[in-house]
C-alpha cells in the first residue's frame, strides 16, 4: 500500500506549475481543523525520507524541459555534499558520487563516460535535489597567476605557465591605507 | 605606491558596474556590450563582457582599484583572474531575482574554495516588487551552514552614500572601527 | 540570427581547405557562440566567451590609448595563434592557427573570410 501511494507522490513530479499552500499542524490535544482532514485510516505508519522520494521520483521525470534554467553548466563540477548516505544509488548516479570533488566538468564526464551531456546534467540535477552533491565552478586554467620570465635570461619568449606563484600572494594592505580610506568614505559621501 | 584591490561580483543585473560607477573618481573603464540573449535582453541592454574598471585616489600613495567581473556564468574564467589578485571582494545580489540565487551560491562557493579574504555580501534591489526579506535570501544562499560571520547588507548601487557605506562595512572585516 | 546553415558551411570549409587553420568560431560581441568548427577538447560556450572577453579589451586598449580602429588581436602562443577580428556589428571571428602559419597569408585569408561573412550577418 506504501508503494501504491509513493508511485501517487512520483506523479506529483510531473506537474510543471503548482502552488503550494502550507497549513501548520497543531500539536495540542485537540484536533485543528486541517488535522481533521487527513487520511487517517490511509496512514501505514511506514515513513521514506523526502530527499529519497525525490530522486527515485526524478528518474522517471519526463518533463526536464520545464527544469532547463536549473540545470547545471557543463562546465560545472560537482562536489559532495555530505560524507556518506544510504541512498540507492543507479550506475550512472553512482559515477557521479565517486568522482565528485574531484574538480571534474560535466562535460569530460559526458566525453568519458560517452553518455549524452543532458543525461549527465539530468542526473547531477536530481543528486543535487536530493542534498547530495552541489555544483561547483571548476576552472581548466591554471589556478595560479603567471609569472613572467625576463625574455633575455630565459629561453623562450613565452610566459612560462608551469613557473608560477601561489594565488593570491597579495601583499598585505597597510592599516594607514584602510584608515585613510575609512576617513575618505565618511568624509566624501 | 600602495594599491587596495577590492573585486565587485555577481549576478548578471546584480548592480556590478553601477556600483563601481557609482564610487569611481574616473569614468569606469567598462567592457558593456549589447546583449543579444534573449531572455536576458527583455530587461537588460547591456552587459560586461571582461571587466569594469574604477579608481579612488586617496594620495599620492594610496589608491583604491575596483574591479567588476561580468554577471553570466559563461565569463567564469574572467573569475579567476579577477578574484585571484584582489584584497577583498563584494558579492551584489539581486534579491527581486531568486532565480539568481542559485547562481550566487555558485559564486561564493567558488570563491572560498580559492581564497580566505574579507568579503561581504550587498542585497541590491531590496525596494523592487518581489524582494526577497534578507533573513530569506540568507538562507536562500546557504549561509546558515557555513560563513556565519559574513556580513550582508543593504546596498543601492547607485547612491553614492550607500555605496560607501557597504565598502565601509567590508572595512570593518580588517581591524576593529577606529575611535571617532 | 540570419542563415545559420550557410554561415556554418563558409566556416566550416575555411578550417578544412586552408592548411593550418586548425579552428574557427563565429561569436557574438557578448559572448555566445553562433558558428563553431573546433577541436573537440575546446567547449564553444568557453571559447566564445573568452573571444568576446578579450576582443572588447582590445577596443577598450585601442580607445584609451588612442590606436583607434582595433583590426584584429593576436594571441601568439608557443603552439600557435589565436586571431581575434570583428566581424561587423554583430560578431566576432576567432580562428585558431598552428604555429607553421605563415602571419601575412593568415591575415591575408582571414580578411577575406570576413568579406565572405559580413553580407549574411546583415
Amino acid at each position: 500500500m506504501f508503494q501504491l501511494q509513493l508511485e501517487e507522490v512520483n506523479k506529483l513530479f510531473t506537474i510543471t506549475s503548482a502552488e503550494f499552500k502550507f497549513e501548520e499542524i497543531n500539536n495540542e490535544p485537540q484536533v485543528s481543523s486541517s488535522e481533521k482532514n487527513f487520511p487517517w485510516e490511509e496512514m501505514t505508519g511506514k515513513q521514506k525520507k523526502a530527499t529519497k522520494i525525490s530522486l527515485e521520483a526524478m528518474r522517471d521525470y519526463f518533463n526536464w524541459d520545464y527544469l532547463k534554467e536549473k540545470m547545471p553548466f557543463r562546465n560545472s563540477g560537482l562536489n559532495k555534499l555530505v560524507d556518506k548516505h544510504d541512498f540507492q544509488l543507479l550506475p550512472l548516479e553512482t559515477y557521479l558520487w565517486n568522482t565528485a570533488n574531484s574538480n571534474i566538468s560535466l562535460r569530460k564526464i559526458a566525453q568519458e563516460k560517452q553518455v549524452p551531456l543532458e543525461k549527465i546534467q539530468q542526473t547531477a540535477l536530481s543528486m543535487i535535489f536530493a542534498g547530495l552533491l552541489e555544483e561547483v565552478s571548476i576552472i581548466n586554467m591554471p589556478m595560479k597567476t603567471t609569472k613572467y620570465s625576463i625574455a633575455s635570461s630565459s629561453k623562450s619568449n613565452f610566459a612560462d605557465i608551469n613557473n608560477t606563484n601561489i594565488s593570491n600572494n597579495q601583499p598585505k594592505i597597510s592599516n594607514s591605507l584602510l584608515s585613510n580610506l575609512i576617513a575618505f568614505l565618511r568624509k566624501h559621501f | 605606491m600602495e594599491i587596495l584591490k577590492i573585486a565587485v561580483t555577481g549576478n548578471v543585473g546584480a548592480g556590478k558596474t553601477t556600483f563601481i560607477r557609482t564610487i569611481s573618481e574616473i569614468e569606469v573603464v567598462d567592457t558593456e556590450r549589447r546583449i543579444t540573449d534573449e531572455k536576458i535582453a527583455s530587461w537588460k541592454e547591456n552587459t560586461t563582457v571582461a571587466l569594469d574598471f574604477g579608481r579612488l585616489t586617496l594620495n599620492s600613495e594610496q589608491i583604491v582599484h575596483m574591479y567588476g567581473t561580468p554577471g553570466q556564468a559563461r565569463f567564469d574564467f574572467m573569475w579567476d583572474i579577477i578574484l585571484n589578485k584582489v584584497h577583498a571582494y563584494i558579492l551584489l545580489v539581486a534579491v527581486h531575482r531568486p532565480q539568481d540565487f542559485r547562481g550566487a551560491r555558485r559564486i561564493l562557493t567558488y570563491i572560498n574554495q580559492r581564497v580566505q579574504i574579507p568579503m561581504i555580501i550587498g542585497l541590491t534591489h531590496t525596494d523592487c516588487e518581489g524582494a526577497w526579506q534578507k533573513d530569506d535570501v540568507i538562507l536562500a544562499l546557504g549561509l546558515t551552514n557555513q560563513n556565519i560571520d559574513l556580513p550582508v547588507v543593504d546596498v543601492n548601487a547607485e547612491n553614492p552614500n550607500s555605496v560607501a557605506q557597504c565598502l565601509l562595512t567590508l572595512l570593518e572585516q580588517w581591524q576593529p572601527k577606529p575611535t571617532t | 540570427m540570419v542563415q545559420a546553415s550557410m554561415l556554418n558551411e563558409i566556416i566550416q570549409k575555411f578550417v578544412t581547405s586552408i592548411s593550418g587553420i586548425e579552428g574557427a568560431a563565429l561569436v557574438t560581441p557578448d559572448g555566445l557562440s553562433l558558428v563553431s568548427v573546433l577541436p573537440s577538447s575546446m567547449d564553444e560556450e568557453r571559447t566564445a566567451a573568452m573571444s568576446a572577453a578579450i576582443l572588447s579589451l582590445g577596443e577598450r586598449i585601442g580607445q584609451e590609448l588612442v590606436r583607434g580602429l582595433v583590426a584584429r588581436i593576436v594571441v601568439e602562443g608557443e603552439k600557435g595563434y589565436s586571431v581575434m577580428v570583428s566581424c561587423g556589428r554583430d560578431a566576432v571571428l576567432l580562428v585558431l592557427a598552428s604555429k607553421e602559419t605563415k602571419q601575412g597569408l593568415l591575415f591575408l585569408e582571414i580578411k577575406r573570410l570576413v568579406r565572405e561573412l559580413m553580407p549574411l550577418l546583415g
